[in-house]
């Protein structure tokens, strides 16, 4: 991969490129740092996201739309714990139009149309929770972090949206946009002279302010809780169990990443992936994830089985946890899961919108844009006892399974 | 006894958009189709498509393809069940499947590794993979009546039962299948491709075995390299390792015709959810038809594609009180025909004002023409698509082998801007009349219960 640069423009917003020549799409990223860490009410930053495509003060909603379209760049707004992104990707030559619409939309919005969005955010969050597995997914988090922003999921959203207004998003947004809490990542086949002197332009007169977003650690998971909801016609029963473990910046990091990878997350060879699909038959999904967030983290296990599988799927769960306690992995299930994991790397920085991502989403989370390069050497000094003391460490305390399943499975429960 | 390498029949160089060296294309006197994509990066991706799935499937063995692909990695003689996950999972490598209803293939994407090192390695695994696959019972587990509850040896067949279980809790999975149901009467396009439970639980692993020895022979199988590779080496690299036993000569398969579709159909089904899915299915062009099949892209995009397309517009950012949640369009590409399908998401109470307002939007297609403005955006996007393909080994090598299969020519992917760049207003007119008649549409709805 290419080496890259970072400049700071006049008012100190940082930009990071990296020039990639010869290829057809430059990525320009903006990470703001905001998010739903910063929400006072559910559904604010990603409410905020969506009306930045929703009309500035110079182009309505449709105007936004054709001009982006007619031009072939994507740009969408992702919002997550610890961010917002503001995503684009486009073909070379539309380089200044692009730049153009992001300038505006991201210091323009009206958030004029606040109830319309929320009506539309509300039906889209109605359709994804007719997936069950999503339905698992969010009553596990709000219930991991049940007084933090990070629990925020979308049945919290549509408790909260009622009470949010123009006034609140307005706040809510323009007091993140604030030259130390922004930073740009542009990776393509694009000088960083030309990035520099049009985004000098175009944001470089971005006053800096005080940023308002009051963030907190996540309390500890008081007492092991089983939370179920019922679905009588569901073919399969969503287990999912989960614990709060270390944040991204913690020494634990890397033996974590690599648990993760032998548990459950390597693909067709992790442990749970042999031992509950492969030998016992239980499932087609079934795997480990580990979401590292500034303040915290979250582990948890899948499985999507047949109902009357659910006792066993647990104790499958158990058994894989507590060997991983118990016993050292070899040297060679180690190295080839630190191969495993970094090789992937290479995987997801193939393109420019990937490297444009990675390259801002470490620098906004504090760790410099440089900690992409960082994890490597990090991956590989994780050593056998470091998988056994994480493992011990994070997995022994309290964790929330949720469960979704007809009634009378849960029953047993 | 080792096979003496098949001979290079014919060699063509393709120039595709994007990509900065022109694509090999060598046709083996066995019949095996070899194609080799230069890609600047440390990344390979290396592909087999076999031109077969659902669409060679009957009531009996409805499902085997797919359930064939999951065994495909069971192991081989040289090679025991997890082995080929292992070693190539150790080298970062991302490996899968998958099966569709022309095709069926088999990746490994991963970094080459020093001297081509894990690139060779992966090769060899990949070819001992697709041609010595040992389909153990063991690992196929003993069949069981799929009724009986009590199953306790559960192995692979019941991973593929559990996938098919995940389905049914899959709304748009659900709309969908009963969609592709409602679009076919004769065609065997009309199975779901997964199969049915019953035909998984009890199928003998000698009709798997059959179908195995029939359908993956040279002459039905494509193998794609995409990478910055050694063109003479891997072409060798790949002959040597495909070293096809003899093989009975491929009988070249004909599927009935799906007759004439004369008057809408029409379907519905209820279930525990908060909302309404919705599908309008149309029966396209086949995929090698290139300019319709082209115009067809374009419709969609203008349609129903991105904030911009006039379903978006008209129907989710334009009322005060939407109908819809989410609405949209896409073309399937099939070799024997293409699909043309409206998706929506609607507000459970709205099904007949969702499905009339659907309808006046393709109506308004002939009242209100494609305008050179929508016909601009849409060849732009198209155009970026075909950017965004480019810029990695996998997406490059799965458009490639896409288009092999149901196309059976090279040139589908290769003179697609080309072909575009001559669609008009007229031609995008013209195949909305053909193709997206209302009289002859499927509808499928999903709603729910009460």
């Amino acid at each position: 991969m290419n080496s890259f640069d970072i400049s700071i423009l006049s008012n100190g917003i940082k930009v990071i490129t990296r020039k990639n020549k010869n290829t057809p799409r430059i990525a320009v990223n903006l990470f703001i740092d905001s998010g739903i860490k910063c929400e006072t009410k559910a559904g604010m930053a990603s409410l905020a996201g969506r009306l930045l495509l929703q009309g500035t003060r110079s182009r309505n909603t449709e105007e936004i739309a054709n001009e982006l379209d007619n031009n072939a760049i994507e740009m969408s707004i992702d919002t997550k714990q610890d961010y917002t992104k503001v995503r684009s990707v486009f073909l070379n030559e539309e380089f200044d139009k692009a730049v153009d619409i992001l300038a505006d939309v991201t210091r323009n919005s009206t958030f004029e149309k606040v109830e319309k969005e929320s009506i539309k955010l509300k039906g889209e969050i109605e359709m994804d929770l007719d997936s069950p597995r999503v339905k698992a997914f969010d009553n596990l988090i709000k219930n991991i972090y049940p007084n933090h922003p990070y629990g925020n999921t979308h049945t919290k959203v549509l408790a909260d949206i009622p009470e949010i207004n123009r006034d609140l998003l307005n706040n809510f947004y323009f007091s993140a946009l604030v030259p130390d809490a922004m930073t740009f990542a542009v990776v393509g086949d694009i000088d960083k002279d030309s990035v520099i002197s049009t985004f000098e332009s175009k944001f470089g007169n971005i006053k800096t302010d005080s940023r308002k977003c009051i963030t907190k650690i996540p309390d500890i998971i008081e007492k092991n809780k089983i939370v179920t909801i019922e679905k009588n016609d569901a073919a399969q029963a969503q287990i999912v169990k989960g614990w709060i473990v270390p944040d991204m910046a913690s020494e634990d990091f890397a033996s974590i990443a690599i648990f993760n990878t032998i548990l459950g997350s390597s693909g067709l060879s992790s442990r749970l992936f042999v031992e509950l699909r492969d030998k016992k038959g239980l499932a087609y999904h079934v795997r480990s994830t580990f979401d590292p967030f500034k303040y915290a983290g979250t582990f948890s296990v899948y499985i999507g089985t047949a109902p009357v599988n659910i006792n066993v799927a647990l104790e499958g769960f158990n058994t894989e946890i507590k060997k991983l306690q118990e016993e050292l992995v070899s040297t060679k299930e180690l190295e080839d899961a630190k191969s495993n994991y970094l090789g992937k790397r290479a995987f997801y920085h193939e393109t420019n919108a990937q490297q444009a991502h990675y390259l801002g989403y470490y620098d906004i989370m504090g760790l410099g844009a440089d900690y992409d390069n960082i994890v490597p050497e990090k991956i590989k000094k994780v050593s056998e006892n470091d998988i056994r003391e994480v493992a011990n460490k994070y997995l022994s305390g309290n964790s929330v399974i949720s469960i979704l399943a007809p009634e009378e499975y849960l029953k047993s429960l | 006894m080792k096979e003496e390498l098949s001979q290079i029949l014919e060699k063509n160089e393709v120039i595709f958009p994007f990509l900065d060296m022109p694509v090999e294309v060598y046709k083996l006197k066995n019949g095996h189709t070899i194609v080799i994509a230069q890609k600047k990066g440390e990344l390979v991706n290396v592909s087999t498509w076999v031109k077969t799935g659902s669409i060679n499937e009957d009531d009996e063995i409805t499902g085997i393809s797919h359930f064939l692909e999951h065994l495909m990695f069971k192991g081989t003689p040289k090679h025991p069940a997890g082995e080929f996950d292992r070693i190539l999972e150790a080298r970062g490598a991302i490996v899968n499947a998958a099966t569709w209803k022309d095709y069926t293939f088999y990746y490994v994407t991963l970094p080459k590794g020093e001297n081509d090192e894990y690139f060779k390695e992966a090769l060899d695994l990949h070819a001992d993979m697709m041609l010595n696959a040992g389909l153990p019972e063991e690992e196929i587990g003993p069949a069981f009546d799929f009724n009986n509850p009590e199953v306790t040896e559960k192995r692979e067949r019941y991973v593929v039962i559990e996938e098919i279980r995940m389905r049914d809790d899959q709304p748009w999975t659900i709309t969908y299948d009963e969609l592709n149901n409602l679009m076919y009467t004769e065609h065997p396009y009309r199975r779901d491709v997964i199969g049915t439970g019953d035909v998984i639980a009890s199928v003998p692993r000698t009709t798997i075995v059959d179908y195995y020895k029939k359908w993956y022979t040279p002459e039905n199988m494509v193998t794609i390299v995409v990478g910055e590779v050694d063109s003479v080496k891997t072409l060798d690299e790949i002959r040597k390792n495909f070293a096809f036993k003899k093989s009975a000569s491929l009988v070249k398969p004909v599927y009935f015709p799906e007759p004439d579709q004369t008057q809408p159909r029409y379907m519905e089904k209820t279930g525990n959810y908060n909302t309404g899915f919705l599908m309008f299915g149309f029966h396209g062009p086949k995929a090698s038809n290139l300019k319709d099949s082209i115009s067809l892209d374009v419709l969609s995009i203008i349609l129903g594609e991105g904030n911009s397309s006039r379903l978006y517009q008209n129907l989710i950012e334009k009322p005060d009180k939407p109908v819809f949640n989410v609405v949209g369009t896409t073309q399937y590409q099939f070799k024997d025909g293409n699909t043309f399908f409206v998706q929506a998401n609607f507000r459970s109470d709205q099904k007949d004002k969702a499905k009339e307002l659907l309808r006046n939007e393709l109506r308004n297609i002939a009242d209100f023409p494609v305008s050179e403005g929508e016909l601009r955006k849409a060849k732009k996007k198209l155009k970026s698509n075909f950017a965004e393909e480019s810029e990695t080994v996998s997406e490059i090598g799965e458009s490639i082998g896409h288009y092999l299969t149901i196309c059976d020519n090279i040139t589908c992917y290769a003179e697609y801007l080309k072909v575009l760049d001559t669609i008009t207003v007229q031609d995008v007119l013209k195949t909305a009349g053909e193709y997206l008649d209302l009289n002859k549409v499927s509808i499928s709805v999903l709603l729910p219960e009460g």
